[in-house]
């Protein structure tokens, strides 16, 4: 640059000397100058003017020339400042998975990075440039509340904003977003640009509520919680950090109290001693632990607690707390020995009532036995007196009538007190049979119309006392309440079905109206019939002995038609 | 052949009945008693060498010595060993029926009221 300012004196230098040497030698030649002498001297004069001239300018160039190249190099480096601050962004909106937006204020200009394709769903055709498209998206709930936030930040001139709100996505759903924001001002101070960045932070925002809405389960569950340390050198049980209401509540401690305390001493020391050196080993060990305490309140109250001890571990497996869930159980633990005690009583009674039928069944039947013996004896009398006849008569009915009853109750204790009866395979047809010819004194069974549709060779396993007691209690029942109107018409069935065998046991005698009496037809001392010798037992023993062999007795009757018994009985597995 | 029969009951209409009974039935002779005790002293003091024929009809609920007493204490008298027992009881409890097996003396268990029927079979 030097050289460029050289050059120019040169030039001035050689053009200043040629003129001002031609003028004064024109000038002297027309006004005939005098001497030789006098024009040396004034060229000489002009020609130390023109360099001194010359210096100054060639100064004055020189400065110019390194003002001129300052600024231009102060030029190139802000262009590259700014060339690089743009890749720099550039890159950052690229790499960043936050949406950046770009709102030019004046202009109302609207610019999104590649997040809201990505994140929100939008293609480049949905977006309108500018700043009401940007709220549109926004959640009506939200919206209100930030459009004033944000006029407000922008009347406030301070730069950065931030807010929480739901940006709609294409699909419709919303993505919770943290928009974090940035503010440019022109020369007059005005705002001219926005510059922000949308964080999604949605699953923050769910974790977030799921922690809020577990915590209100450990404040609000009435359930007491309590948290402890894992540091069991001071207390053998570690110190309290944390409890919940129910269990400030469930002590009558308050919080601050509890906190510094350990568990060890709410338990009543006495009553506990085994139960609590089981709980304070298994601390030890950082080992679960369940159980029931005495537990004694602020006021000396003592309560049940029933709770547990778990231990919790951080994620690199070192120990940490002990949480502990416990419950007030004294109510329970009331009942509790109150239904042991009832169980208690209940027993006793039903041991009491069981030796009270064993020996009223006893001692009844020794004088009843004595009676037909008596009765046996007179038998064999002659008796010539008629009106003696009917009264010993009537005397035999009677007494016979009381040895069965008697017979009855002593079977159905027998059953009630073993409920679980031996079976064996029998042949059913053999069964009946004997059983058709002990009642063959009672009534002439031939006169009855007995139809058999038995399953050929199905054996049923039952007790057979049992069973033959079963066929006599409906044979007799079934002879007993005849039709008197018609012959008496009895079919016996056996059919053998998957899971049980099926005896039906159908009569065309009285019936049984079962809409009143169907509740009560197998229970205890239940007569539907107006007859001398009906004793409200034989169902109730049918049915008994039904069941002491798992098997099932139903009914089907209609009065005037008749009556059908339906036995299953279990097959043998 | 003259066959012996004891009965033991507490009940005096029991003992009536059984009397009345084993009477009907030729070639018995009966002697009856209240009271165990005194029904085995009487007993053994009177018995015969044949000991073949006599049988001791035996009520088992009784309130001072019960049935098994007696029995007990009839297999352990050498006199009265091989006397024969017939168990009787207005009820036949299987319970006493099992226990009635582990005495070999104890021919049979009959229940009351006694029959001339059930005793004319047992002593063929």
């Amino acid at each position: 640059m030097k050289s460029n300012a050289n050059k120019i004196t040169v030039v001035f230098v050689l053009v200043a000397a040629f003129v001002a040497i031609v003028s004064v030698v024109t000038m002297d030649a027309a006004f005939s100058s005098d001497t030789f002498d006098h024009l040396y001297l004034h060229i000489a004069r002009d020609l130390v003017f023109i360099i001194l001239t010359a210096f100054v300018l060639r100064y004055f160039i020189i400065k110019n020339d390194q003002r001129n190249r300052d600024t231009l190099r102060s030029l190139e480096e802000r262009t590259k400042a700014i060339k690089q601050a743009n890749e720099r962004y550039d890159i950052v909106a690229k790499a960043t998975s936050d949406t950046i937006w770009d709102w030019n204020i004046p202009t109302d200009h609207f610019e999104w990075n590649k997040g809201i394709f990505e994140i929100f769903g939008y293609g480049a055709d949905d977006i309108e440039n500018n700043s009401s498209w940007w709220f549109s998206k926004i959640h009506p709930q939200d919206s209100m509340r930030i459009s004033v936030n944000l006029y407000a930040f922008l009347a406030q001139k301070s730069q950065n904003w931030q807010a929480e709100y739901r940006f709609l996505r294409k699909d419709g759903s919303y993505r919770y977003v943290l928009d974090r924001g940035f503010l440019v001002f022109g020369p007059d101070a005005r705002p001219v640009r926005m510059i922000g960045a949308m964080q999604d932070v949605t699953r923050l925002k769910k974790e977030e509520r799921r922690l809020k809405l577990l915590e209100t389960v450990i404040t609000n569950t009435l359930d007491s919680i309590l948290i402890t340390d894992a540091d069991n050198s001071k207390f053998p049980i570690p110190q309290i950090v944390f409890v919940n209401k129910a269990f400030a509540n469930m002590t009558g401690f308050d919080e601050l109290e509890l906190l510094q305390m350990s568990p060890y001493q709410l338990y009543d020391l006495e009553e506990n001693r085994t139960l609590l050196d089981e709980l304070v080993l298994a601390i030890a060990q950082k080992k679960t632990a369940e159980m029931e305490l005495k537990s004694a309140r602020k006021d000396g109250a003592r309560f049940w607690v029933r709770f547990s001890f778990v231990p919790v571990f951080d994620n690199e497996g070192e120990h940490t707390h002990w949480i502990s869930i416990q419950r007030d159980v004294s109510k329970q633990k009331e009942q509790e020995k109150e239904r042991e005690q009832l169980i208690r009583e209940l027993s006793q009674n039903n041991k009491d009532l069981r030796q009270f039928s064993y020996i009223t069944s006893h001692n009844l039947r020794a004088p009843i036995s004595n009676l037909i013996g008596l009765l046996q004896l007179l038998e064999e009398e002659q008796i010539d007196n008629e009106t003696v006849k009917l009264i010993v008569e009537g005397f035999s009915k009677s007494t016979h009538l009381l040895q069965e009853t008697v017979n009855d109750l002593g079977k159905v204790v027998i059953i009630r007190d073993n409920p679980s009866i031996e079976k064996q395979l029998i042949d059913p047809l053999e069964s009946l049979n004997r059983v058709k010819m002990q009642i063959d004194n009672l009534i002439n069974i031939s006169e009855v119309n007995m139809e058999l549709n038995f399953e050929p060779e199905v054996e049923l396993y039952v007790n057979r006392a049992y069973f033959e007691s079963i066929l006599l209690n409906l044979l007799t029942n079934a002879v007993k309440y005849r039709n008197k109107k018609r012959p008496l018409k009895i079919v016996v069935s056996l059919r053998r079905e998957e899971q049980f065998d099926r005896l039906s046991f159908a009569d065309n005698g009285l019936g049984i109206d079962l809409e009143k009496h169907g509740s009560k037809v197998f229970g205890l001392y239940q007569r539907f019939h107006n007859l001398p010798d009906s004793k409200g037992l034989g169902l109730y023993l049918v049915k008994s002995q039904v069941e002491s062999m798992g098997g099932r007795i139903e009914i089907a009757s209609s009065v005037g038609c008749g009556t059908t018994f339906m036995i299953d009985f279990q097959r043998k597995l | 052949m003259e066959k012996y029969v004891t009965v033991i009951d507490d009940d005096p209409i029991a003992l009536m009945v059984a009397g009345l009974v084993l009477k009907k039935i030729p070639n018995i002779k009966v002697q009856t008693f209240t009271d165990g005790i005194e029904a085995l002293q009487v007993l053994r003091s009177s018995l015969t060498s044949d000991k073949k024929n006599q049988f001791v009809f035996l009520d088992l609920n009784m309130p001072l010595y019960d049935g098994w007493e007696i029995v007990q204490q009839m297999g352990a008298d050498d006199s009265l060993q091989s006397v024969k027992i017939v168990l009787l009881s207005s009820s036949v409890d299987p319970e006493d029926q099992q226990r009635a097996k582990l005495y070999s003396q104890v021919i049979a268990f009959l229940e009351k009221p006694l029959s001339k029927d059930a005793v004319e079979k047992l002593m063929q």
